[in-house]
């Protein structure tokens, strides 16, 4: 099944190197989504199906902890798993994340982090 | 809050080295550059408030965004590129530097990084500075810091 995935970051550049190294990975990928800011991110989910979110934390006008709150509060979006990839150490915010099922990637990460935590999530083998 | 300049050069040539494949090198060693460097700044505010503030030489700036794009030719890599790569290098320090110099507990909120110089004001305001020599060139790195 090929995976339709949303890539939530203010940095276009980390949005590339992301989508690169799901491409790289040999992961089956559909339809790839990109968006600055949790706003837009949601905009993008009310009008495309989507299977994966990688979302960063610290972004301007809705931040990423902001967008998984609504995701999950959506009953249409609640399941989607999510990856929140950040430079955030804070425990007390990362276990706050947890509790609400993201998977944390901490940047930098590498590509094999990535792959590892996408291919538990979405059960994809290469 | 315990910054060190120790500390604050560690974890910059840590991210140089794992985003941009960027590697410390002897003072010697570092390309020297005679231009006016590029700033770049970051703002974050929790327990503590605060800048960090990067200055480079411009002629890391393609090389920079083309490592970490994983682009054949630096030539490839226009100006908004270079800038966002830039931005990430910094945002990725100063993320990695708070739960390190401050409780891992605390949590901070790390604003959108700026081309500008850092401007903290404040009679409690203190600097940590240091320099961190790169295969590329040398990186400037200066920490801002205040009570909230």
């Amino acid at each position: 099944m090929s995976l339709n995935v949303l890539v939530v970051d203010d940095s276009a550049v980390t949005r590339a190197v992301i989508l690169k190294t799901l491409s790289m990975a040999g992961l089956d990928l559909g339809q790839t989504h990109q968006a600055a800011n949790g706003r837009l991110g949601l905009e993008v989910l009310e009008k495309e199906w989507i299977d994966l979110i990688l979302v960063d934390i610290n972004m301007p006008v809705m931040n990423g902890e902001e967008m998984i709150a609504a995701v999950r509060e959506n009953p249409l979006w609640a399941d989607i798993p999510i990856i929140v990839v950040s430079t955030e150490g804070s425990v007390t915010r990362i276990d706050r994340l947890q509790s609400n099922g993201v998977t944390f990637v901490h940047k930098p990460f590498t590509p094999e982090a990535i792959c590892n935590v996408v291919q538990g999530l979405t059960e994809v083998t290469q | 809050m315990q910054p060190c300049r120790e500390t604050l050069a560690r974890i910059a040539e840590d991210t140089f080295a794992s985003l941009a494949f960027m590697f410390p090198v002897e003072p010697q060693e570092a390309p020297p550059s005679a231009a006016p460097p590029v700033i770049a700044s970051v703002a974050f505010h929790g327990p503590w408030r605060g800048w960090l503030e990067m200055s480079l030489p411009p002629e890391m700036m393609a090389p920079l965004a083309a490592n970490i794009l994983g682009a054949d030719d630096p030539a490839d890599t226009d100006v908004e590129k270079q800038v966002d790569a830039l931005k990430e290098v910094l945002n990725v320090i100063c993320g990695n530097l708070l739960p390190v110099i401050d409780s891992p507990q605390s949590e901070y909120t790390v604003a959108a990084p700026l081309m500008q110089k850092a401007d903290l004001a404040g009679p409690d305001a203190a600097a940590t500075e240091t320099s961190i020599c790169l295969d590329s060139g040398t990186v400037q790195l200066r920490l801002l810091l205040a009570a909230a």
